[in-house]
């Protein structure tokens, strides 16, 4: 399987409520079924709809059980927002994995409020750069506005995985189920997904020297 | 999903949330009544019934509150109709007075109680291991382990209660509920039954029972207890114990008992250490009435057993009784032994440091490069507390309310809150309640503590749903015994929290069908309070006078502060072309003096730190224009919707 150990592959998308990745999650997870494989999604979150982080968990392999991934064993972290990327790589990202990162920053309460403030890019990079093989960086906010649909980042990610040929079946296959999955503005979040997939594919292959 | 719920052919080899498939469950076996009142982790059972209900023929409900739920269960399974009623643990507590009636009733069709676990927490105020409400209730209690069972059980149990003539419990956990997997579809059986009623109560006791005339209590208890006894054996010949042996030569003859979402932590452990087959160990999917038997027998050939399941010691307590008799050699390792977290919800970590213990196994460590990255990392991460979302109503009534107490009441009260999305004015900035309790408990415990003889005023704060589902008793009592309490009723005309399921105050059922509404006004006159006022949260004024009024007012009072959930209105909105213009930050009449950020704390605002100067993220703002009226200098232009007609 690509990018994995165990003949599993481990991901996990972190973001902040409302930014998608529970769908995101949804969409990966359909396609591996689609694809043959078995898979467990799960998320888990805090009680309000937007707001508070929420890591899904997804698992996709011909023999998996738990339904979430464990520590330390994430193949890749997908970041929708760079704090949440460091707080998913520190808890779940294996040595040497990739990480996929949203740059766009969403404020936390007590940041915007003065309390607290927050870690500059170049910081959460270089510390994810201790555990990874290779970052993915990318605005996937203003890549899903160019694509007429600012919320798609969750789409646009799932198309950067695609594109970077990380996973184990066809971006077709992912495009059947992001149309099985999303209600409204199909044309959209497809053209998101595709500009993604565009990214994705252009970085294929650029790993850090040394690895 | 829709299609995939109604339509999905058998064999069919899909992904389902597992709620989504104890839906699916439902409407393969022919259930014809189903009812919940929406609590996480349970609510999308019926809000994906709701959605298949018409098309399927199913009577989908939710319920004014819990009991009411269950009680429509009973109702239908009374008149011959597979019925279930599904809520969240804590849920399940308002049932607990019909249920211990139901055990000792007939029914001529089987009576699902799905119960939603929370280990940990995550959604709820507590942890509470329903599999006690069943031992309590002397019913079968199933757990499946994973989403296809959390399917396939559903049948299982209505067959299980059929036979048994029992309600029986079905007891999900969060990581069941909330988890997607793949899973192979049954057949749809959908076959109405003629519904119907018996002649008188005693007759009832009839019912497959082969019990004639009345009984006495005792002896109803005895019937109970006959039934009980011919669980396991139904519950085995539907498989719902996996047994394996392991290997003669095994590990220090040790042998796993679990149960639950742990079992895929105990299946996860011994691929990864190629121990499958190898070790002996024991899936439960019964585990009350305790299954004795199965357990006896797979427990005398090892020396030790090890319990890896979530909650309480459940399973642990009765081996530990059961081996007295058993096998008094028997050593078992568990919660009890302290092995496993006491509390919590578990994770492979755990199961992997217990089990790799026990088998004198290396467990997995912290690679040493993480180690770093984590020292690192907690350096630059900060915490993200929960907060209202941008736009929510319920901020601006905190903000108004607040600030009618400081011209009212020296900025002097107590506050209760209640449960929903409205908790999180606990939280700061705003940090309005000073103390929250259960569903309806902020109007209940606030009758006895403006009994305790305080000067300040005593409010309670509560949401629309929450309000029927609990409040109305406590309002009562407070105009029966004079409580001067101040309710203000949060009334965002939607179940928010839980994913904006309708509730009787919405005009709309859960399949929305158009009905009549009942307005918290009308129920709060009803009740007898005489104070009693309506209006907009996002009107400051209005808001603020009418607090004002309320908190000088001698004698209990409700405020209702009415407004859409901003995020329903969202996605009402997104069905629509009309678009939201942002508010925006002036500038050069900011001062930088940052009340909006520091006492209003909407999340679609900031504070730029080098600029001094607020600024509003147009992404997140939903142009409410509450913080209009909050800045000081006036520095705010207000936002819009703008567009044309819906799509």
């Amino acid at each position: 399987m690509t990018a994995t150990r165990d003949s599993e592959l481990n991901i996990i998308i972190a973001g902040v409520g409302g930014q998608g990745n529970v769908r995101g999650a949804q969409i990966l997870g359909t396609a591996a079924v689609k694809a043959g494989y078995r898979a467990r999604v799960s998320d888990v979150y805090g009680i309000a709809q937007r707001g508070g982080p929420v890591v899904s968990h997804v698992r996709i392999g011909k023999e998996i059980y738990g339904s979430m991934v464990e520590e330390h064993r994430a193949d890749v972290v997908v970041g929708l927002e760079p704090m949440e990327a460091l707080r998913a790589t520190s808890s779940f990202l294996r040595p040497g994995g990739i990480v996929i990162l949203s740059t766009r920053p969403i404020y936390p309460v007590e940041v915007n409020t003065g309390k607290a403030s927050y870690p500059k890019l170049e910081d959460i990079l270089a510390v994810i750069g201790k555990a990874s093989r290779k970052i993915v960086t990318l605005d996937a906010t203003k890549v899903a506005e160019d694509a007429g649909i600012p919320i798609a980042a969750n789409i646009v990610v799932l198309g950067v995985l695609a594109g970077l040929g990380l996973l184990p079946f066809s971006e077709l296959v992912l495009k059947e189920a992001i149309k099985e999955s999303i209600p409204r503005a199909l044309e959209e979040n497809l053209k998101a997904f595709d500009a993604g997939f565009s990214i994705g594919r252009r970085l294929k292959g650029c790993d850090r020297k040394g690895d | 999903m829709t299609h995939l719920i109604a339509k999905g052919l058998p064999s069919e080899h899909v992904l389902l949330l597992g709620n989504e498939a104890v839906a699916r469950g439902a409407v393969e076996s022919n259930v014809e009544v189903a009812a919940s009142y929406p609590g996480t982790p349970a609510s999308e059972i019926v809000d994906t019934l709701a959605l298949v209900a018409d098309e399927v023929g199913m009577h989908v409900q939710w319920s004014t509150n819990e009991m009411v739920a269950f009680e429509v269960a009973v109702g239908g399974a009374i008149c011959g109709k597979r019925s279930m009623a599904s809520m969240k643990h804590i849920g399940a507590n308002w049932i607990v007075d019909p249920l211990m009636h139901a055990v000792y009733h007939g029914f001529n069709a089987g009576l699902l109680l799905v119960s939603a676990d929370d280990p940990s927490g995550h959604s709820s105020a507590n942890e509470q291991d329903n599999r006690y409400l069943a031992l309590m209730a002397e019913i079968p209690a199933l757990e499946p382990s994973d989403v296809q069972e959390a399917k396939d059980y559903v049948r299982l149990a209505l067959e299980m209660s059929e036979e048994i003539r029992l309600p029986v419990m079905l007891r999900l956990v969060t990581r069941i509920c909330h988890s997607r997997g793949d899973v192979v579809l049954g057949k749809v059986e959908r076959h109405p039954v003629e519904p119907k009623f018996h002649d008188d109560y005693y007759s009832n006791f009839v019912l497959g029972d082969g019990i004639v005339g009345p009984k006495v209590i005792p002896e109803l208890h005895a019937i109970l207890h006959e039934k009980l006894k011919r669980v396991e054996e139904v519950a085995a010949k539907k498989g719902l114990f996996l047994v394996e042996k392991g290997l003669k030569s095994n590990l220090n003859k040790v042998g796993i008992i679990t149960s639950s979402a742990p079992a895929n932590y105990v299946f996860d452990y011994l691929k990864r250490r190629g121990l499958r087959g190898k070790i002996g160990l024991l899936k439960l999917g019964l585990t009350n009435p305790f299954p004795e038997r199965v357990v006896s027998e797979f427990a005398k050939d090892f020396n030790k057993i090890i319990v890896v399941e979530e909650g309480e010691p459940f399973i642990e307590r009765h081996l530990t009784a059961l081996a007295k008799d058993v096998k008094p050699s028997l050593k078992i390792f568990g919660k009890l032994t302290a092995h496993l977290p006491r509390t919590g919800e578990l994770n492979y970590s755990a199961v992997d440091r217990f089990l790799s213990g026990i088998l004198r196994l290396d467990p997995e460590t912290v690679p040493q490069e993480k180690a770093e990255v984590m020292e690192a990392a907690s350096k630059l991460l900060t915490p993200r507390i929960l907060t209202m979302c941008a736009g929510c109503p319920h901020r601006a009534a905190y903000y108004a309310a607040k600030k009618a107490t400081r011209t009212v009441a020296n900025a002097r009260y107590i506050a209760m809150g209640d449960i929903g999305c409205y908790t999180l004015g606990m939280y700061p900035p705003l940090k309005f309640m000073q103390d929250v309790f259960c569903m309806g408990g902020s109007i209940g415990v606030a009758n006895g503590i403006a009994k305790a003889g305080f000067k300040d005023p005593v409010l309670a704060t509560i949401g629309d749903s929450t309000f029927y589902h609990a409040g109305i008793p406590a309002l009562i009592n407070a105009t029966f015994n004079q409580a001067n309490v101040k309710v203000m009723v949060l009334d965002n005309e939607v179940t928010a929290m839980t994913g904006y399921q309708p509730h009787p105050g919405c005009g709309e059922t859960a399949t929305g069908k158009p009905t009549k509404r009942v307005l918290i006004e009308d129920i709060s006159k009803a009740c007898g309070i005489e104070f009693v006022r309506i209006v907009d949260p996002y009107d400051m004024k209005s808001s603020v006078a009418a607090m004002e009024e309320a908190l000088r007012f001698n004698g209990p009072a409700v405020v209702i502060f009415r407004r859409l959930c901003s995020q329903e209105y969202l996605r009402r909105l997104r069905r629509t072309v009309q678009r939201i213009v942002p508010c925006v930050v002036v500038e050069e009449k900011c001062t930088g003096c940052r009340t909006c950020v520091a006492a209003f704390g909407c999340p679609a605002m900031g504070f730029d730190k080098e600029r001094k100067r607020s600024f509003i993220d147009p992404l997140e703002c939903m142009g409410c224009g509450v913080c209009v009226e909050v800045c000081p200098q006036g520095a705010i232009a207000e936002g819009q919707v703008k567009g044309g007609e819906d799509k």
